[in-house]
């Protein structure tokens, strides 16, 4: 702030350290960004298009060569039993109910000392989950390394990078590696794993969370050197049309909870929106991701023909949190996911490649990369302001 | 002039009324026949029938739903099995469970939508009765039993009937339980039976003679192509009447009904095994058409797995639930041929029920067209338990209130249009049914006759 | 509304000085018509029985389909009988509906009486009951055989059954599927200041009006209007007229009106193809309905507006679910908020909403040819003849045909047969106005990837799009004429008759002179000799706008 007391001289050199501040600003934080745009500044003319989010789950490639000793399996339950010395007789009687109370204990309560496995993976030995070994996986190169040494870039543990499906180098997906392999979370866009088209079935038919997104400052179809990206948390479930998709040209509300208002500058480049780095902060779906926390987020949106927008996020999830909301159904994830709680657990662990523990030196945070698919919506922020909106949701309507 | 000869139909009714003990229609008088005499000669309309029959985990995408809709229409690899039954069984495509923010609680609100027309806030809730209890109340009340509820899989809480979160009509699991609870020492000869006519419907038939016996005054004064209105009119309400004094002589013998020999089979015991699912359900399904055949009940509910479905094959712990989860889908065949076997063993299930009614004789035809059979599961595809275009199909003519053999497409509309359709056809007075986005007034009116 | 507050509820009038004043003597001689017999639709069936016992009595059951005759079911309904089926659902709602007013719940508040004993008959008790309720059942007092008849039902089943409510919904249950409720039929008498002349007596005008102006039974007010003779007299008529029209169940007649003419119960059987037309629902159908009735409501109700601009305002109302079919943000959540479009916006009027457009196409394309039929047998009162039986449609429903993009290319290729050009040229032009949206109703450009061209013209007037078609159909003679033809055979239920022409001349004029507003039309129509007069039956209708006419100028 320029005091009315300050010497000519030293008011320019605030001004111009100010300036430098701006500019840094826009190329590094969302939360800088905001602060600029409340210092009056608003770089955004141009078209704003909204949109509500249909899709939002890790992107898996699903590549053949991902896992060529085949995928995870569910635990071996007769083996379970009878390495719990449970009777040939007890071991009948307990297949013959899967659905009882007795059948889940059994399974789950496995630990060396009955310990429950999905509760405390550490008491079970690493079964040694399947992970990825394709060469390639959607993402971005969050830890900035380009080189082949084995040295991990700063703030990294150790880890093999991917090539991003366009062939860009130095994909940073250890999410992908570590749970690629697992039936109920592989699969490629439109034949996804059933638990991540569960969840967004449940996001759509239940209108359990909205998420918008918001483009400004489009001034050309295809370039434009300053765009913003908003990613919100939207207060209005979506609505379904007859074919039970989320129906088109809705009006959507932004929550006024700014905790889940995320927003960043961007270019825009023959079509591809590309942001810069923030951190991502979303309320999750209640079912599986109570909230969604991105580090070192980036996006990369593409605006389709049809007025509809693709793109992915990348970011780095905390490890712990991940493997706890991956199994949390404990014995319905080791009997419907084909994989196992110690399994996962470990794998995660063994991925895991940003923040590492000051002490233990082990990383706390896994890269990952989500798929993003939104469709024209009337994003409102306040009261009043449909009114002043035109219609400017995206494609005109049926063309044939 | 005699005096029998001078009693109206209404002097008798009014006796009746008056009376207590007096003897209905018996020696017959002319004049309580309809002017050609041949109300009674054709006999009381045989009973309609209602069941609903249930699986879990639903049928694969892509793979049941005909292409062409009404009738004629082709028969997809999963329901192909059904083709001898193709005119008497009508499909439902494209018909969903919405839930207004409530959750849609796996392999339950589906169901539970079908069937109550609201979607339940959670696994223990009933939101509101099942409309079957519904339909047993209607058409159920004079048999002995006002429903029946059976569970293939041994497993009485297998069902899915219910009057609230509590009162849930539990499901016979056992062949030879059902047998003896039918056939066993507290079954009476249908035919042999003693009637007793009801004097509520006496008194009704006294309010319709009150209202034709305005007719001349109605007809008064009007111009000739009213006067025909108003004698349609007339002739309507006439109508009603002698389908009430028919209800007030007793009813015709029940030729088809047999009392059956005990079962052989006698698994008693809970068990998800397809082939004990498989005998248990066909032994079943045989002794239900006898219950309707001896008119032991009009309304009955089968389930042929639970929702989650826990069948599998002798000696394995894998069910067919946990297949849908589990099995990769075969990239050649497109579906996951290890759960698609559960899905032809049930559909092979629904089958044997459809012959099992199909081989009872009833009048002019069997007692599957004296039937209205709604078969139904919780969840299209069950990889994502997803609830739009749930599959529904519904088997039988209901004694002609319903035409059948034909495919509906229900273009994302409500799943509550089947269960206000099935409730109106069977005459109960209802236009809307269903909460939230789900209520309807809209029957599906290609089916009604 | 419950029994005894049913008139002082509605009786919150503010008599309003019509607008148009007595004026009779200016009325040209007229015929009359013959009394006609109608059944109660679906709607006014339930609305009677909210009216008389509340609106929690639930009314189950299936009622049979209205019959559309001269473009009104109104007509329709004085055609109609009861067949066997739909007596039978008559005698269930009417029992359903029996038990819930003698149930515990209702007993006291809706019966009046208490029997001395619930277990036996009561004469006395079941006699005021059966006066009182018959009286708006029957839309006029029984008479003393028909009360006589109720009460031996009730006393011989309250015996039989032990019950007196029981016997008394017995009766109740007689009176509500008997010929007097469910068919308003009309009696005329010698109308003394007309010698040699018929008119309605009291309790058919009484009933006349009230179904014309509220789509319901005579209320409490009316009827002893009737019974007194006041309403004989054009005073007494203009008092209950004027309390009526300031009546917010005035807005209740209106709707069902124009829900008739728009001939909306067509959308009961409107289906679209969902993979075209995913945003369609059954959301939609009601929605759009209410729409336009609003739209139609607040413009000629409560902004008195002239009824042509219905067809070129740019105010209407939307819902969150209409949005997204206009495109257009809509900010409330629940519920409707008034909307108007922009002066440059492809949307004008009533043919540019959603019903008119989805309402007239086919499942899965827009029909320039349904919608310029309906724009002339709805709007203009103009019968199309239907197509002869042996046309070959492939060239017109082929919409992926890469030589015919738009509609009007593939309309201009069938249209080439010497039998088919005549018809078509009189419809398409109109249709083709509104091929900018699809069957829907959504907003497009271009259709198959080529521009679409709205351009056409309306008996003789150019227009460029849906806005000027909107434009060239307010400025049509027949529009405010087709009004008056339909709202009067409405209220009558017939079309008006060869002795009546004159008078719908007059009705024309002075719909013209008082600024095209309905209220003030209604008023004209209700407080006329005119209406009430009663001949001979005859069934010779006036032909307006004939189909002679529409053929010789497609010749």
């Amino acid at each position: 702030m320029i005091r009315s007391s300050m010497r000519p001289q030293e008011a320019r050199r605030q001004i111009w350290e100010g300036i430098v501040e701006r500019f840094k600003s826009v190329f590094c934080s969302a939360a800088a960004m905001a602060a600029l745009l409340a210092f009056g500044t608003h770089a955004y003319a141009g078209e704003t298009r909204g949109f509500a989010v249909t899709w939002f789950q890790p992107a898996m490639y699903t590549g053949e060569d991902d896992c060529p000793d085949g995928l995870n399996k569910s635990p071996d339950f007769k083996a379970v039993f009878a390495a719990e010395g449970k009777t040939p007789e007890q071991i009948k009687e307990l297949i013959e109910h899967p659905n009882s109370k007795e059948f889940a204990e059994a399974v789950i309560n496995r630990g060396p000392h009955g310990e429950n496995v999905c509760a405390d993976p550490a008491s079970a030995p690493d079964p040694g989950q399947k992970t990825v070994q394709g060469k390639i996986a959607f993402g971005f190169n969050l830890d900035g390394k380009t080189d082949n040494s084995s040295t991990p870039a700063p703030n990294s543990c150790a880890h093999a990078k991917f090539s991003s499906p366009d062939g860009a180098p130095n994909v940073d997906n250890q999410h992908y590696r570590a749970l690629g392999c697992m039936i109920a979370i592989r699969g490629k866009r439109g034949h996804d794993g059933f638990v991540l088209s569960y969840i967004m079935e449940r996001m759509k038919a239940e209108g359990l969370r909205t998420y918008l997104v918001e483009v400004k400052g489009i001034d050309n179809p295809k370039d434009n050197a300053n765009v913003e990206v908003g990613i919100y948390l939207g207060s209005d479930p979506l609505v379904l049309d007859a074919k039970g998709e989320v129906r088109r040209d809705t009006t959507q509300r932004i929550s006024k909870d700014t905790r889940w208002h995320n927003v960043v500058h961007g270019t825009m480049k023959d079509g591809v929106i590309t942001t810069d780095v923030f951190d991502l902060n979303l309320l999750g779906d209640p079912i599986w991701v109570p909230e969604f926390h991105f580090k070192k987020a980036r996006m990369r949106l593409e605006l389709q023909p049809n007025g509809d927008l693709k793109g992915t996020i990348g970011g780095y999830q905390d490890v712990m949190t991940m493997y706890y909301n991956t199994v949390k159904s404990g014995i319905l994830f080791e009997t419907t996911n084909a994989a196992t709680c110690p399994g996962v657990y470990y794998a995660l662990k063994h991925a895991a490649d940003g923040y590492p523990d000051a002490e233990t030196g082990e990383c706390t945070q896994i890269s990952t990369a989500f798929a993003i698919e939104a469709i024209p919506a009337f994003v409102l922020h306040q009261l009043g302001e449909a009114k002043a909106k035109t219609a400017q949701a995206g494609a005109a309507g049926h063309q044939d | 002039m005699s005096n029998i000869a001078r009693i109206n139909r209404r002097t008798i009714l009014r006796g009746m009324m008056g009376g207590t003990a007096v003897g209905v229609g018996i020696p017959l008088l002319d004049c309580m026949l309809n002017t050609n005499g041949t109300a009674l000669a054709s006999g009381a309309p045989l009973p309609v029938r209602f069941g609903t029959w249930f699986w879990g985990c639903g049928l694969n995408p892509g793979r049941w739903i005909p292409e062409k809709a009404g009738a004629g229409y082709d028969m997809p690899a999963e329901i192909k099995v059904l083709a001898p039954f193709r005119d008497r069984l009508s499909v439902f495509s494209g018909f969903k469970a919405m839930v207004d923010g409530k959750p849609a609680v796996v392999h339950y609100t589906g169901s539970m939508s079908i069937l109550t027309g609201t979607a339940p806030k959670d696994m223990q809730s009933v939101e509101a009765p099942t409309f079957d209890t519904f339909v047993a109340d209607a058409i159920g009340s004079a048999t002995r039993f006002r429903s029946l509820e059976l569970a293939a899989t041994g497993n009485p809480r297998d069902s899915n009937s219910r009057r609230s979160s509590s009162v849930i009509n539990p499901a016979e699991g056992s062949p030879l339980g059902f047998y003896t609870r039918l056939f066993g020492p507290d079954f009476k000869d249908p035919n042999a039976a003693d009637f007793t006519p009801d004097p509520a419907v006496m008194v009704r038939q006294s309010v319709l003679s009150a209202v034709t016996d305005q007719r001349q005054d109605i007809l008064a004064g009007l111009g000739a192509t009213d006067k025909v209105r108003m004698d349609q009119y007339f002739t309507s309400v006439r109508q009603l009447e002698q389908q009430l004094a028919l209800q007030l002589q007793k009813p015709a013998p029940l030729e088809a009904c047999t009392k059956p020999g005990e079962p052989s089979w006698k698994e008693t015991k809970e068990n998800t095994q397809i082939d004990i699912v498989t005998a248990n359900h066909k032994l079943m399904a045989g002794l239900m058409a006898q219950a309707l055949a001896c008119d032991q009940t009009r309304v009955f509910n089968v389930a042929f797995s639970d929702a989650t479905s826990s069948l599998r094959k002798a000696g394995s712990t894998v069910t067919h639930h946990q297949l849908t989860h589990e099995e990769p889908i075969d990239e050649k065949l497109g579906y996951q041929p290890e759960a698609t076997f559960f899905v032809d063993q049930i559909m092979e299930g629904f089958l044997t029920m459809l012959t099992a009614l199909d081989s009872v004789k009833e009048g002019d035809g069997t007692l599957l067209d004296h039937t209205l059979l709604l078969a139904h599961s919780e969840c299209s595809y069950a990889k994502v338990h997803s609830l739009e275009t749930l599959p529904m199909f519904i088997a039988g003519r209901a004694g002609g209130r319903i035409k059948s053999g034909l495919h509906i497409a229900g273009n994302g509309d409500s799943v509550t249009r089947i269960g206000l359709t099935v409730q109106q056809a069977l005459g109960l007075p209802i236009n809307k049914w269903g909460t939230g986005s789900m209520e309807t007034s809209k029957t599906v009116g290609e089916i009604m006759a | 509304m419950r029994l005894l507050g049913f008139s002082a509820i509605v009786a919150l009038a503010v008599s309003i000085v019509g607008v148009v004043g007595c004026g009779k003597s200016d009325e040209p001689q007229s015929s009359g018509g013959p009394i006609v017999v109608r059944r109660l639709t679906q709607e006014q069936y339930q609305t009677i029985i909210a009216d008389i016992f509340g609106a929690d009595i639930k009314i189950g059951g299936r009622f049979e389909p209205d019959l559309r005759k001269s473009g009104l079911l109104a007509v329709g309904a004085s055609e109609v009988s009861v067949t066997p089926a739909g007596f039978e659902q008559y005698d269930s709602m009417a029992r359903g509906a029996a038990a819930q007013i003698v149930d515990e719940r209702h007993r006291d508040m809706l019966i009046g009486c208490k029997p001395a004993s619930p277990k036996a008959p009561d004469e006395a008790c079941a006699k005021s009951f059966y006066s009182t309720v018959g009286r708006l059942l029957y839309r006029r007092p029984l008479t003393g055989e028909e009360l006589k008849a109720q009460l031996a039902i009730a006393n011989a089943a309250a015996t039989k059954l032990g019950n007196f409510y029981t016997g008394l919904a017995m009766g109740l249950t007689g009176m509500v599927e008997a010929p007097q409720f469910l068919f308003r039929r009309e009696v005329a008498e010698a109308d003394p200041d007309h010698a040699g002349q018929q008119r309605l007596n009291a309790f058919s005008k009484a009933t006349r009006l009230s179904f014309f102006l509220w789509n319901t039974t005579p209320d409490d007010e009316l009827l002893t209007a009737a019974e007194s003779g006041d309403l004989n007299s054009s005073r007494g008529t203009a008092k209950q007229v004027d309390r009526m029209m300031a009546s917010p169940r005035l807005t209740a007649g209106a709707r069902a009106f124009f829900n008739d003419m728009m001939a909306f119960d067509a959308f009961a059987d409107l289906s679209k193809d969902t993979v075209i037309y995913p945003k369609f629902t059954n959301a939609v159908i009601a929605d759009a309905q209410e729409q336009t009735l609003r739209t139609i409501t607040d413009h000629l109700l409560a902004a008195k507006g002239d009824y042509r601009d219905l067809f070129t305002t740019r105010k209407t109302f939307m819902t969150p679910l209409l949005g997204t079919i206009y495109r257009v943000p809509v900010e409330t959540k629940e519920g409707w908020e008034a909307h108007e479009f922009a002066a440059d916006d492809p949307r004008a009027g009533l043919l540019t909403q959603i019903s008119f457009l989805s309402l007239h196409s086919t499942p899965g394309r827009s029909s320039p040819t349904i919608r310029g039929k309906a724009l002339r047998e709805v709007l203009l009162c103009q019968k199309v003849p239907d197509p002869p039986g042996n046309v070959n449609f492939n060239l017109v429903q082929d919409t992926k045909n890469p030589q015919f993009r738009t509609a009007r290319a593939r309309l201009g290729a069938h249209a080439t047969q010497a039998t088919c050009v005549g018809c078509h040229r009189l419809i398409d032009p109109m249709g083709l106005g509104l091929e900018q949206f699809d069957s829907l109703g959504e907003y497009r450009a271009a259709e198959n990837g080529a521009p679409i061209d709205a351009s056409g013209e309306l008996d003789g007037v150019k227009f460029t799009d849906a806005a000027s078609l909107g434009k060239a159909l307010h400025d049509n003679p027949a529009t405010p004429s087709c009004l008056v033809n339909r709202l009067y055979a409405y209220a009558a239920g017939r079309p008006a008759g060869k002795g009546e022409a004159e008078w719908i001349k007059y009705l024309d004029t002075s719909f013209a002179a008082n600024g095209y507003r309905l209220p003030d039309l209604m008023r004209r129509i209700v407080t006329s000799d005119a209406f009430y007069r009663i001949t001979a039956p005859e069934t010779a209708t006036l032909s307006v706008n004939t189909a002679a006419t529409l053929k010789e100028s497609a010749q």
